[in-house]
């Protein structure tokens, strides 16, 4: 349990370390401004999170949506079988 | 201190606005075109009730149309002023985590922190008090990014990452007034340390990001929806407190769990023969504001503050003043342990050796007793402090009393010290000390302890 606890960890970290290379993949300058690094990595979490954050309301949106109270489902349904009809 | 010409240099990094220390009043200019959003925030119930709680410094208004673009406002003096190269590990958390909780509500009521510096927190007893009224500022709604967070991780994280896996002591950020670079701290950890959380996101992935992006961190930000961009502000937030929770110290428990308390050479008669003096003494010279010196881990200071004084207590432990702090703050105690040492006291620093002043300087004039026990040895035999400089120097501390114990050189401690040295000492005894004193102090009370310590209350001449 532990050893696939850690092992998950670290898939996690590593995934977490590739799409943020990647997503930040630029040519290198001999110029390096101090602290930009950390601003970027504040970037990259925060449209990582903001992405998810977007996606999850989207998932939960159509969730609600599936979920409707069944008249009107019904009255849907109906509907679109007499059209197809 | 007020009188003294470093004291009241105005600070001026801020171009908002400045502050000065005048005749024990503390003093702030406030330019109102570019601090409008801190001075209406002072004016809301969130600003009362963080001033009520005490975390936040009270702020008056003194003069409202002082010229036409400045306010001056008035704020109450802390009465000790200690600088980060001077906290516990704890204290240093404290502080983090107060600014946290801070810009945390801030971004509630469209606001935020245009800066995190540990320079922006103070003690008043234990507790942290946020002093920088000033860099409350409008929040960008739009903006998901906390333009404080790479300043708060540099001064406030990384100080503790490089404590906490390498070491370094924080007190070497009086050298550093911007912390430390993910650059400065990479190159010194190990490779397993360095994909190890939290330091992967806060030192390695930082620094290879660097290296790798090169584009000026000026022309980089980030937009988004109001309502995603503080979620995701608060979700940053967070994860820098879950971030600190990983840095800062341990439970009390576990870091106490070995530790030997002090003064095994005490026998619990001693002890209490010793507490009831400095009970006495206490009773007597009845001061207001203590200095213990050489407080270890807070006992005297503690009785001190029993006494109903407010107590400042040095020593250069670092887990027996992070025991004392602890007890303080649990118990709520008007106690500041500070790291610092007598024989070596902090030096002033910043620009023009002006901005941050020295430990004697801020210590000059404001303490009517000071206590000075099971230091002496140390004193005169470690740093080889002559006796006459140490009255001198007690006599600079204190306004008024000083309760100082003498430790004989037949005392096994001062024999640890001196170790085999004797001839060197041979000198050292109560009639020397009695005479080294006598400059400055007279002679109150005196009563030896069974173990053949003496302790003393002196009052200034």
């Amino acid at each position: 349990m532990h050893t696939l606890r850690r092992f998950m960890l670290l898939t996690v970290g590593a995934l977490q370390i590739f799409v943020l290379l990647a997503a930040f993949a630029r040519p290198a300058h001999a110029y390096v401004d101090p602290g930009s690094g950390l601003l970027i990595f504040q970037i990259g979490g925060s449209m990582l999170a903001g992405a998810l954050f977007v996606l999850r309301a989207k998932v939960r949106k159509l969730f609600r949506l599936s979920s409707k109270p069944a008249p009107v489902v019904e009255g849907n349904n109906t509907d679109a079988s007499n059209k197809v009809a | 201190m007020a009188s003294s010409p470093s004291a009241t240099m105005e600070t001026f990094r801020d171009p908002s606005g400045s502050l000065r220390i005048e005749n024990d009043r503390v003093l702030r200019k406030v330019k109102r075109d570019l601090a409008g959003p801190a001075l209406d925030f002072l004016r809301s119930e969130l600003a009362e009730k963080w001033v009520a709680s005490g975390r936040l410094v009270s702020t008056m208004v003194v003069d409202e149309d002082s010229t036409e673009q400045e306010t001056l406002l008035e704020h109450p003096r802390i009465f000790f002023t200690t600088y980060p190269w001077e906290w516990t590990p704890g204290q240093w958390a404290a502080a983090a985590e107060l600014t946290l909780d801070l810009c945390e509500s801030l971004v509630e009521k469209g606001l935020i922190l245009k800066d995190a510096t540990p320079l922006n927190v103070l003690f008043e007893g234990a507790r942290p008090v946020f002093v920088d009224v000033l860099s409350i500022e409008k929040r960008a709604e739009e903006s998901p990014l906390w333009i404080a967070y790479g300043q708060f991780v540099r001064t406030f994280l990384l100080p503790l990452v490089a404590y906490k896996y390498l070491g370094w002591p924080l007190s070497a950020c009086l050298h550093r007034r911007d912390g430390y670079e993910p650059s400065d701290l990479y190159p010194y950890l190990s490779h397993m340390q360095r994909w190890s959380a939290p330091v992967r996101s806060l030192v390695t992935l930082p620094y290879l990001l660097e290296k790798r992006g090169s584009t000026s961190s000026k022309r980089l930000g980030l937009r988004q929806p109001p309502e995603v961009a503080t979620v995701v502000l608060r979700r940053n937030l967070r994860k820098l407190r879950k971030v600190l929770a990983q840095l800062a110290p341990a439970e009390r428990k576990t870091r106490w769990s070995d530790y030997s308390h002090t003064a095994e050479h005490y026998a619990e008669a001693d002890h209490s023969q010793k507490q009831r003096f400095v009970r006495r003494a206490l009773a007597t010279a009845k001061p207001e504001n203590v200095l213990d010196l050489g407080a270890n881990t807070g006992v005297y200071s503690r009785i001190a503050a029993s006494c109903g004084a407010n107590v400042v207590g040095w020593d250069t432990d670092i887990a027996a003043s992070e025991q004392s702090w602890d007890t303080a703050m649990e118990q709520r105690l008007p106690v500041l342990p500070v790291l610092a040492d007598p024989a070596r006291p902090t030096p002033a620093a910043g620009w023009r050796n002006a901005e941050s002043l020295s430990l004697l300087e801020r210590a000059r004039g404001r303490f009517d007793c000071v206590m000075m026990l099971g230091l002496i040895h140390h004193l005169l035999v470690a740093d080889q402090i002559p006796l006459g400089q140490i009255a001198w120097l007690l006599r600079e501390l204190t306004t008024q009393y000083a309760i100082v114990e003498w430790v004989p050189r037949a005392d096994p401690r001062f024999a640890d010290l001196v170790r085999g040295r004797d001839a060197l000492y041979s000198h050292l005894d109560e009639a020397a000390f009695l005479n080294a004193i006598d400059v400055h102090f007279t002679l109150v009370t005196r009563e030896q302890l069974s173990n053949g310590r003496t302790l003393f209350l002196l009052k200034a001449r």
